[in-house]
């Protein structure tokens, strides 16, 4: 059988499109347009399920790589208060250097460091730190967020992708 | 509990920190909370209604409404929109004036809500601002409502059936009108009118209406109607998120401390934007307003930001112009609406609104969006799953604006 995922993905976009669409095509609008959002998932699920990995590694280094920057601009305001980041940092490299991780892994880490750095936010209202930390936050989230911009490409919805820069993904550490 | 958890069979706990945490409009904290409690009954997703139990209960509907029987035929589903489930048909009866000896045949749509939504909304207000703008602009009339579901599976409602497209033929394709490009010719028809129509529903005397019961009643010259609008959204994103985004938690402290005081009172549409109207092709009008169901009392300028949000635009003819909502520049936007509206544009709180409209439409792709569709609750998982994957262009799109206004 074909072991490769991606032929899965490939056999049943064709089916879809080439024989079932053509011989929908008087059905009701809305049957039409659930058939070709679902063949639009699937082509995205064929390009992505390649380098979801490598996505998802490179994803929790930038975040690893915000909070050891939020460390360092704390120490700075001379605020200890926060060693459970340097915790955090500690887990992050472990798990980026265990060959056993899996995606469902950095999945799980990405939503804890997230939640920690997004806490964190909240928590500095009012403290001297405050508009440096955002400040910080904001600007190290650009390309990241960039990142999950790139990846969504295949479902059609940037006006010009051709502009966006190549993806992190197609570089191997 | 892992966080997600949480959020996927929410209790009673949580549900009350949320609303205490992000105090917000009456009716809309009766919604929101009514999702969450739909969602933590045993998780129940939302179950295909067929179009003969929607018939038999429109029926049911109207035969009560009107007090006399009636009949319904021609039932089929209608598509457009990804929010909505939408029925068309024939209604036989007495007309509006209920008399004996008249027969009429009424198109109608019934609209109902699903077992949740990108937006979740309330039907009474939908109904009570429809009726509003009735005859100020093209409206379909709204004939009855279920607010409580008494009738159907959900609240639902049933309104005139309007005639128009809202894709035109050349560029069918885009889902919900999202970078909806009419072409040169159409949208020189189009734009003027997109136009007139915002600023006639921002002309709207709201002060005498005393039909808006389901909205509070802000007052110029205060902000707290905008702050419970920002704690509405940071409220759905409590309740729906999959992942958390830092930058929500750090914009939301800016809108709260930015929120803008009114200086006028106004029908804010809410969803004002290419797709969400109605129109004759071959003569170039609008024909139709429609899914007035983000509609608040408030500012202005919320409309004006939102129609030129950049999920909506596209590239003209030329290659470099960017028309916002298929219609026109920005510039020329604002330019035609000072020119029609006795209502004064401020720069300031364009720029305010473009930041809360951004962080709303993160909120409802990345978080209702995906909610919605991961807890196969709606009749359109598929659009509603694909639309989340906007939610990163969005949030990217936050990301950029808010810096470069705000930091």
């Amino acid at each position: 059988m074909n072991q490769v995922f991606e032929t899965q993905l490939q056999v049943v976009q064709r089916a879809l499109g080439d024989v079932i669409a053509p011989a929908l095509s008087s059905a009701e609008s809305y049957v039409i347009e659930q058939l070709q959002l679902s063949i639009v998932t699937l082509a995205f699920m064929q390009q992505r399920l390649p380098y979801a990995r490598r996505h998802y590694r490179g994803t929790v280094a930038s975040y690893i790589a915000m909070v050891a920057a939020i460390v360092e601009l704390l120490a700075e305001f001379n605020d200890t208060s926060h060693s459970h980041l340097d915790a955090l940092i500690t887990k992050g490299r472990i798990l980026l250097n265990c060959p056993e991780a899996e995606i469902a892994d950095y999945r799980e880490f990405l939503g804890e460091l997230r939640v920690s750095i997004a806490a964190l936010a909240t928590a500095a209202e009012n403290a001297d730190y405050e508009s440096a930390l955002d400040a910080l936050i904001i600007d190290l989230s650009g390309p990241i967020l960039l990142q999950e911009r790139i990846w969504c490409i295949p479902l059609g919805f940037e006006l010009r992708p051709q502009d966006l820069p190549e993806p992190n993904w197609n570089r191997r550490a | 509990m892992i966080e997600q958890d949480v959020r996927r069979h929410p209790g009673d706990a949580f549900i009350a920190e949320l609303r205490t945490r992000f105090p917000t409009e009456t009716e809309v904290d009766v919604i929101l909370t009514r999702k969450m409690r739909r969602r933590s009954r045993e998780g129940r997703l939302f179950e295909s209604v067929s179009i003969e139990t929607l018939a038999g209960d429109v029926t049911r509907l109207i035969t009560d409404r009107v007090g006399y029987d009636i009949t319904i035929e021609n039932a089929r589903w209608l598509t457009g929109g990804a929010s909505k489930l939408q029925m068309l048909f024939d209604l036989h009866w007495r007309g509006q004036d209920g008399d004996r000896a008249t027969r009429v045949v009424t198109p109608l749509v019934l609209r109902m809500e699903p077992a949740a939504s990108v937006t979740e909304s309330s039907r009474r207000r939908e109904f009570e601002v429809i009726q509003a703008a009735e005859g100020i602009v093209p409206v379909p009339h709204a004939y009855w409502i279920d607010p409580d579901a008494s009738f159907f599976p959900y609240p639902a409602i049933v309104y005139g059936f309007a005639t128009g497209t809202a894709k035109p033929k050349g560029d069918a394709g885009k889902v919900t009108g999202l970078g909806q490009n009419y072409g040169p010719a159409l949208r020189a028809q189009l734009a003027p009118q997109f136009v007139d129509y915002l600023a006639r529903i921002h002309n709207l005397p709201v002060a005498p209406m005393p039909g808006l019961a389901s909205f509070d009643r802000p007052e110029a010259g205060s902000n707290a109607s905008i702050i419970k609008q920002v704690n509405a959204a940071r409220r759905i994103w409590e309740e729906d998120r999959i992942e958390e985004e830092p930058i929500m938690a750090i914009v939301y402290k800016w809108l709260i401390r930015n929120a803008p005081k009114l200086d006028h009172v106004s029908i804010v549409h809410g969803d004002y934007r290419s797709g969400n109207f109605l129109f004759d092709e071959k003569i170039g009008q609008i024909t139709a307003i429609l899914d007035w169901e983000g509609a608040v009392l408030g500012d202005r300028h919320q409309d004006l930001a939102y129609a030129a949000l950049p999920i909506f635009q596209h590239y003209a003819e030329d290659d470099k112009t960017i028309l916002v909502s298929g219609m026109m520049s920005q510039a020329d936007l604002l330019a035609e609406y000072d020119r029609v509206s006795s209502l004064k544009v401020d720069p300031q709180r364009l720029v305010y609104f473009s930041v809360f409209n951004r962080y709303l439409v993160s909120v409802l792709l990345l978080a209702a969006s995906a909610r919605a569709a991961a807890c196969a609750a709606t009749h359109q998982d598929v659009l509603l799953n694909h639309v989340s994957g906007m939610g990163y262009v969005a949030l990217s799109e936050l990301r950029d604006y808010f810096r470069s206004v705000a930091l």
